[in-house]
């Protein structure tokens, strides 16, 4: 009798440790890019938000300290679509369609590093950033072509605008 | 008595000669190095490194993205000055920041496709051929011509703006840059572009 008393007890109390120790699930619902880590490899042709103001996440946990925790993600801008076009020079352009999902007009910057076929910097200096004016619940596209033709990545930074 | 005061005012002199003078010598902010593209600290509405960054960076992808520039089998002898470009707003700005920026990045990444001529040389020049031609000198090593480059565009530009100061010392300055390539044959526009912004702050900096 006391043994079986015991067995739910212990299982309750697994439980509860197993959950502390599980990673939280972060669900990015439509945007396609995250914030930047530390340590994290540049994709090429990627777009990163660079800007905790513009992709927040808030980690909320259950009962303070102890229990699950979650992350909810409240973006400001989703980028919904980039395109690597070409210009009539001959010279490749990136596209980036940014939605603004607030119910304010957002500044928001943007600054292109090219890269070249072996994914080496083509930028000599700084480039940058040019800045846009997305009116509220709005979509404005961000678009910058390269200088030089051996450019052949692109990594998007996308910052909110001071 | 008198020895006395006498002592005391030894004792005095010799406590005042022991005082530190008061100097400011402790340590001084060192100096920093900024971004000269990211947005200034200060309140100014005027055109800051940051802006100078952005028109010249702006016009260059422009002018290379245009095929009636670029996209000639012969390529095309360009006049880009300070001369050519008007300051009618109320900022004071150093027009050589915008155009030298502009001329040395468009000619190293057009690589070849677009040759600069240098009117601001062009007494040099040509008293050197001067020189070349009656013999004081010899003729160089490259080549000799009959006559200096002749410019086939010219790039003209304007900075203008307009200034608003609101109640509680709030100002405000908006401020539009444009340039146009202009057919030193034809007398046509064959590119254009513009780059305007608008700022404001709570007074605003002085310029030099």
């Amino acid at each position: 009798m006391k043994k079986l008393y015991l067995l739910p007890l212990t299982a309750i109390v697994m439980t509860l440790f197993l959950s502390s120790c599980s990673q939280p699930i972060v669900k990015l619902k439509e945007s396609p890019v995250g914030l930047t880590d530390k340590n994290t490899k540049t994709e090429m042709n990627s777009v990163r938000v660079i800007d905790g103001n513009l992709i927040k996440q808030n980690e909320k946990k259950f009962l303070g300290r102890i229990g699950p925790s979650y992350k909810k993600v409240e973006t400001k801008i989703v980028i919904e679509k980039q395109v690597l076009a070409m210009t009539a020079t001959g010279l490749k352009e990136v596209i980036v369609s940014i939605r603004n999902q607030t119910d304010n007009a957002l500044q928001v910057e943007g600054s292109v590093n090219w890269f070249d076929s072996s994914e080496i910097p083509l930028s000599q200096g700084e480039t940058g950033w040019q800045r846009i004016f997305i009116p509220a619940k709005s979509t404005r596209a961000f678009r910058q072509n390269a200088m030089s033709p051996a450019a052949e990545y692109y990594v998007v930074d996308i910052k909110e605008g001071e | 008595m008198s020895k006395n005061i006498y002592t005391l005012v030894v004792i005095c002199l010799i406590i005042s000669g022991c005082t530190t003078v008061d100097v400011n010598n402790q340590a001084g902010e060192p100096t920093k190095y900024i971004d000269y593209t990211a947005a200034n600290k200060s309140s100014s509405v005027g055109i800051e490194s940051n802006d100078i960054v952005a028109v010249s960076e702006k016009m260059i992808r422009s002018m290379l993205s245009n095929p009636m520039l670029t996209g000639r089998s012969i390529s095309p002898r360009i006049q880009l000055d300070e001369t050519l470009i008007r300051n009618k707003g109320t900022t004071r700005i150093n027009k050589e920041l915008i155009t030298n920026r502009m001329r040395i990045n468009l000619n190293k990444a057009a690589n070849g496709r677009l040759i600069f001529v240098s009117r601001e040389n062009i007494v040099a020049v040509e008293k050197e051929r001067a020189m070349k031609s009656s013999g004081i000198v010899d003729g160089g090593t490259i080549r000799s011509t009959a006559a200096t480059a002749g410019v086939d565009f010219r790039l003209v530009g304007t900075i203008s703006g307009q200034t608003g100061i609101h109640s509680g010392d709030v100002v405000s300055k908006y401020h539009q840059i444009t340039f146009e390539m202009v057919d030193m044959e034809l007398g046509t526009v064959v590119w254009g572009d513009i780059y305007e912004f608008k700022k404001t702050a709570i007074d605003d900096a002085a310029y030099r």
